[in-house]
């Protein structure tokens, strides 16, 4: 029988390592931006249908930020889109094929989005009442996007039915809706997406808190809330999604695989230390250390789980697709040329950043751990707020 | 044949095709429009000129909005398309160059960056600092086009990488730096074209002295643009080169690039002189479209010149390695390929697996019915036998064609399901129209492309006539002749005219 993927004369320029290792890396910031955009248009919406000026303010302050982290949600997709294409270009292509129209759509689909965001961030004065609408449109649209490509991403870990999908239809108009996992593999990411944005909220009231601190105070409580309710509902999705796998899949995080259970392992530990971490810094006197380190936790989180993903995928692949049967013939020359533009490029970056933080400087906050925020800490009943470290 | 054919209603060629010019379109301004930004804004600095400086600001935010969303993504959207619509080469280009990407992707990081910077930090950072941070946005996108053209010049004229599969030979290839000052030139160019249009709808009044500068970025590299062309055309490969008089579309194409580039700068001197916005509104609009036409039909040239090859050499644009090709036309694209659903043409299947080989072998380029060069109303226009030869020879054809990747039985299929897709219409016996369907795909009578008047001069109609009844005993690219003696006595007595009256094959 002809395979369905012949083996490739040419050589991959790198070992499967390093491409791995930078798809990995890339892939993690792509999955915290966009987790901000995707979750950040749900929560923005959510504010402006409650439409106090406190939640508005919130809106606002995601609205501003939404196009320039869009720009680097897009920047950090293309780059393991790339590695991966390398690493499994045959399997990824015939998938794609096999949902192309949905596929290519994604590009018309963002930059609508992109342009709504741009709308929202720049005539939020002049937008009103059609700002909920808009913050909805840009969810929608990004739903789209995220929905195309759990589509796909699914399809791709099942390779037995390419040709039986491709001959019903080589139009490329099939979905992979019925697919068990595609479900919880949904929510999982959209109440992820929430409990990131819901972060993100939070870490801008904490920089609003030296200028404006009720308006700080109550953005990052509400932010960190928001983070930990999406957060323990991602947790019990994720259970569900563990459990809608094959069992033999399944296994793979619970002692088949090394990796893979190393991952699940610390993943869940980290998504739990995020909780408490974020949970402790709503009525912490030090939210600004507990909501970073939150952070920090989260994107443990976030590289367990997509190394979970890959553990599965390269399972589900095995029959059809190995990365370790790569003919590999390392281009050394490029690939150090490669990292050293890549640390000049960070020098830039870092230097743009550096200036970009001169042209708008953050208020002044009193050090962290100092106790300078007690005075702005809530006082009500059941607030341990007014409690030293 | 290792990949599904995506199957696309009017043509996946139209795809790419309006996909890659709208992000070149806007890609090139976001280059040369950098470059503009920030030697205006210097000359706004030396002369203390707050006008200008606004104006800037205001242009740099048109500028961020359509660079930054729809040349970003629609860049994205080609990488998208060519990965859809041609996977082999696509697969084959990320392995040979992924570490080229690597380095773009690194400019274009800080590409991004240092534009969102440049646009909100106006007013907020010294002049010196925000015109470093432009600098360093040029220096970064042009060296992001230094990379993909790389790319795009080694699909084209991949040189010596094809012996040695070197990456240094892939990517500094013949036309590498040739294409370079071509492109170069287009950026600053599409830089002027855009701050006239942006300066003729503004709402501020208009500045004579902003119109005269964006009229010389546009007329100064248009009027270099045949220099570098020239460049750019000696350094094509010569087989490469010949599809500019083999493809018959090909030389009025140039000719379209060639009179547009000529009215660009006609107008730039025309918008150097105005002095109204409602002169350079419409004018303004005209030169974009011009120059929109300009770059369209130009890459579309470039594309063309590649025929009948992805990478030049390489793989076909049917997505056949050319290493791969005598395996194919040996064993056969059924025996192969994996996507399609019989492992052989039986007289049962012919119909259903012709339209799974039409679709693997040849609608890249082709539909059966509408759209991009339907072949249904070819085929069905000849006997069942002669297009099932003309399928087998598609290399012996005008248009550069791949050579067919198939055996006999295959093209037969296809050729099957082509007659079966159209309705036969009554076809006129005259002898022009026999040659247009029986001779005219692989030959002229005195044109460019295998012209036959110099072959055929002084023979007699009755010699002509035997010579096409004993075609297939010429050469082994000839097919036997399968029409009836109607129309052989029509095209014999026709061309027996036209080889008499053409200027090689006349009466001395």
């Amino acid at each position: 029988m002809t395979p369905l993927f012949p083996a490739d004369p040419l050589p991959i320029p790198a070992p499967v390592w390093l491409l791995k290792g930078l798809a990995w890396t890339t892939l993690l910031l792509h999955f915290l931006f966009m987790n901000v955009v995707l979750g950040g248009s749900l929560l923005s919406l959510v504010y402006c249908v409650k439409g106090k000026p406190r939640h508005l303010e919130a809106a606002l302050g995601v609205a501003r930020a939404l196009p320039s982290v869009m720009a680097y949600t897009i920047t950090f997709g293309v780059a393991p889109l790339l590695f991966l294409q390398v690493l499994y270009g045959p399997v990824f292509y015939t998938a794609a094929v096999l949902v192309a129209p949905f596929f290519l759509a994604i590009i018309p689909v963002l930059i609508l989005a992109y342009y709504l965001m741009y709308l929202l961030s720049w005539r939020w004065d002049k937008l009103g009442g059609a700002r909920p609408v808009l913050f909805a449109a840009v969810f929608a649209l990004l739903g789209y996007v995220g929905f195309t490509y759990a589509n796909l991403f699914t399809l791709v870990c099942d390779p037995e039915r390419f040709k039986p999908l491709y001959l019903a239809a080589p139009s490329g108009a099939h979905l992979n809706t019925a697919e068990v996992t595609l479900l919880p593999r949904l929510l999982h990411v959209l109440f992820g997406a929430v409990a990131v944005a819901g972060l993100f909220v939070a870490l801008q009231g904490i920089r609003k808190l030296p200028r404006d601190p009720e308006q700080g105070r109550w953005q990052y409580r509400s932010g960190a809330t928001w983070f930990c309710g999406a957060t323990v509902i991602a947790m019990l999705v994720g259970v569900w999604w563990l459990f809608a796998l094959p069992p033999e899949q399944r296994g793979l995080f619970l002692g088949g695989s090394l990796l893979g259970t190393l991952a699940f392992g610390v993943g869940v530990a980290a998504a739990l230390a995020a909780l408490v971490h974020v949970w402790l810094g709503i009525n912490s006197n030090r939210p600004g250390w507990m909501l970073w380190t939150g952070v920090g936790a989260l994107a443990v989180t976030v590289l367990c789980m997509l190394l979970m993903r890959d553990v599965l995928r390269d399972a589900a692949l095995a029959p059809y697709w190995r990365t370790a049967d790569l003919k590999v013939e390392p281009q050394w020359g490029a690939i150090l040329l490669f990292l050293l533009l890549f640390v000049g490029g960070l020098g830039f970056c870092f230097w743009l950043l550096r200036l970009a933080r001169r042209a708008f400087p953050p208020p002044d906050l009193p050090p962290l751990g100092s106790g300078g925020y007690r005075f702005i800490l809530p006082k009500g009943p059941g607030s341990d707020g007014a409690k030293g470290p | 044949m290792n990949y599904p054919v995506w199957q696309v209603a009017f043509g996946s060629g139209w795809l790419i095709a309006v996909v890659a010019t709208l992000h070149v379109f806007v890609s090139h301004f976001a280059i040369g429009g950098g470059l503009f930004l920030v030697l205006l804004e210097g000359s706004a600095h030396r002369h203390d000129d707050e006008a200008l400086r606004a104006w800037l600001k205001r242009h740099s935010r048109f500028f961020l909005l359509l660079t930054l969303v729809f040349g970003a993504l629609t860049g994205v959207g080609i990488w998208f398309t060519i990965g859809l619509i041609s996977p082999e080469a696509t697969g084959r280009l990320i392995r040979i160059f992924v570490w080229g990407w690597a380095i773009e992707w690194v400019f274009f990081l800080v590409e991004i960056l240092a534009i969102l910077v440049y646009y909100y930090a106006w007013d907020r950072m010294e002049t010196l600092t925000h015109r470093a941070v432009g600098w360093t946005y040029f220096g970064a996108a042009w060296a992001s086009l230094a990379v993909i053209n790389g790319i795009l010049a080694f699909q084209l004229s991949p040189g010596a990488w094809l012996q040695d599969r070197s990456l240094l030979s892939a990517f500094f290839n013949p036309t590498y730096f040739s294409s370079l000052a071509v492109r170069t030139l287009v950026c600053l160019a599409l830089a002027g074209l855009y701050a006239l249009a942006s300066l003729a709808f503004t709402r501020n009044g208009l500045r004579p002295d902003l119109v005269k500068k964006s009229a010389v970025w546009v007329a100064a590299p248009v009027l270099l643009l045949p220099a570098a062309a020239w460049w750019y055309l000696r350094t094509v490969p010569a087989l490469q080169k010949t599809a500019l008089t083999e493809v018959f579309y090909l030389p009025h194409l140039a000719r379209t690039v060639m009179v547009s580039v000529s009215l660009l700068f006609l107008l730039a001197a025309v918008a150097w002189f105005s002095r109204s916005k409602w002169i350079l509104r419409p004018l303004s609009v005209l030169m974009l479209l011009l120059g929109f036409a300009a770059l369209a039909f130009s890459e579309w040239t470039r594309e063309d010149l590649r025929m009948p090859f992805l990478i030049a050499g390489d793989t076909y644009i049917n997505q056949v390695p050319v290493a791969r090709l005598a395996e194919l036309r040996a064993k056969g694209i059924l025996a192969t390929s994996p996507w399609v659903s019989a492992a052989a043409v039986t007289p049962q299947n012919q119909r259903r697996v012709g339209e799974e080989l039409f679709r693997l072998a040849c609608s890249h380029c082709h539909t059966v019915r509408k759209g991009l060069i339907p072949l249904a109303p070819k085929m069905v226009a000849v006997d069942e036998t002669f297009a099932a030869n003309l399928a087998l020879r598609t290399d012996q054809m005008r248009g550069r064609m791949p050579p067919f990747p198939g055996t006999a039985e295959e093209a037969r299929a296809i050729a099957h399901y082509l007659r079966l897709s159209a309705m036969p219409v009554p076809q006129p016996g005259d002898g022009a129209s026999v040659f247009r369907r029986r001779c005219g795909p692989c030959h002229t009578v005195s044109g460019a492309f295998r012209p036959l008047a110099k072959s055929l001069k002084g023979m007699a109609e009755s010699e002509l006539s035997d010579l096409v009844q004993n075609l297939d005993s010429m050469n082994d690219k000839m097919p036997p002749w399968t029409g009836t003696n109607a129309e052989r006595g029509a095209l014999c007595a026709w061309l027996a005219g036209q080889v008499k009256a053409s200027p090689v094959g006349g009466a001395p």
